[in-house]
């Protein structure tokens, strides 16, 4: 009797530690850091591209908060400054919403995913030939890298859904649109954590 | 001798034969002689402009394989956006300016080809404060493109001259409107008189 009872109290034991390690496993994901803390970016020079019609602006930024022990950074983007599309006067307007996020997935790579939540968008205007729109939700559309080192955070969307109006010089009713660009950030504590 | 003999026949069918084969080369004409022509095509496309209709006009020869033709379109279109296509006009001895040049290449098939787009030839299109767009005289076939002008039903009362010819296009401002040069394809079902024949 005491044999048995003793053979099952450490199978317990055993089952419990097991759950546990399972259990600490899955709470291991990676998270920004610091917390609550404003973040910033800027890059000079971003393209966006849908279906082989280029925009060009002079520069773009990233703006929001790290959560609390959050994977997920949610920022607002935003173009400034003279876009053109295939030399002819552009206009990039984003929603003032905290709607890209990046979704951070490996702590030791610093690397993750993003998606574009709802109140996502992004409307380039080529002036007098079409309109390209972006929008929320999606998920998965790009990947993205922070360099700890430099603070650059590089952002690679790569399959984002988008639409065009007016002419089809600008492509497709609908199709791909793909930005790729490197975002100086700050504060430079700004971390993908375990 | 009966050796010399046999040589000047062989000699003979030789000379034939050759003459044969070049009278069959030369055969294809392009009939009635020395009337006028217009082919009307519904929908045709050329270098990526849209047109609700298109015409080919000219003035056939005298037993000639060629005929030079003028290109007109209406009610055009570029990217959804409304366009004027303008193409020069015929001029010179058998409009050998400004125009296209037809030429019939095997009759017993109704095979033809554009074979050039002959001197002072240009078709331009405008598309405002965005580009322009130019087709002038070149040879044809450019390299490796296609280039077919068939009649297809021959005497029939559906007679259709089906023109495919690749060309080289060049383009002005914005990139939106394609290369600086680039093939594009001048395509249409041109609706041909019934009495327009490529013969043997």
């Amino acid at each position: 009797m005491k044999g048995t009872m003793l053979r099952c109290g450490v199978l317990l034991a055993v089952a419990l530690m097991a759950s546990a390690a399972i259990a600490a496993g899955a709470q291991a994901q990676a998270v920004w850091s610091p917390d609550n803390t404003w973040v910033f970016g800027n890059s000079g020079d971003p393209v966006l591209a849908y279906e082989g019609t280029t925009v060009s602006c002079d520069s773009s930024t990233l703006s929001g908060a790290t959560g609390v022990s959050s994977p997920n950074l949610d920022l607002e983007q935003q173009f400034f400054g003279n876009c053109a599309a295939g030399g002819l006067d552009a206009t990039v307007d984003c929603a003032e919403a905290d709607a890209l996020r990046l979704v951070a997935l490996d702590p030791v790579d610093n690397t993750g995913t993003v998606d574009l939540k709802p109140g996502y968008s992004c409307i380039v205007t080529v002036t007098g030939v079409c309109t390209i729109s972006v929008a929320g939700p999606q998920s998965d559309v790009g990947v993205f890298v922070l360099d700890e080192a430099t603070d650059v955070l590089t952002i690679d969307v790569a399959n984002a859904a988008a639409t065009r109006s007016g002419s089809s010089l600008c492509g497709p009713a609908s199709g791909t649109a793909v930005f790729a660009d490197d975002y100086l950030m700050s504060p430079s504590e700004l971390a993908i954590v375990p | 001798m009966k050796a010399r003999s046999r040589c000047s026949l062989l000699l003979l069918v030789t000379v034939l034969g050759a003459a044969g084969v070049v009278a069959s080369a030369q055969a294809q004409t392009i009939s009635p002689d020395d009337s006028d022509v217009l082919f009307v095509a519904q929908d045709p496309t050329f270098g990526g402009v849209t047109c609700e209709t298109g015409t080919l006009e000219g003035r056939t020869g005298i037993d000639e394989d060629y005929l030079n033709l003028e290109l007109e379109f209406s009610g055009c279109s570029f990217g959804g956006m409304g366009v004027t296509l303008e193409c020069s006009h015929a001029s010179g001895p058998e409009n050998e300016f400004g125009t296209a040049r037809l030429r019939a290449l095997v009759a017993t098939t109704n095979n033809g080809e554009v074979d050039r787009f002959n001197e002072d030839f240009l078709c331009f299109v405008a598309v405002p404060g965005i580009c322009t767009l130019s087709v002038a005289e070149q040879e044809l076939p450019i390299s490796g493109g296609v280039n077919a002008a068939d009649l297809l039903d021959e005497g029939g009362s559906n007679a259709d001259l089906d023109v495919q010819v690749d060309m080289l296009v060049t383009r002005t401002g914005s990139p939106l409107c394609g290369p600086m040069t680039g093939v594009s394809t001048w395509a249409g079902f041109y609706q041909a008189d019934p009495s327009f024949r490529f013969d043997p």
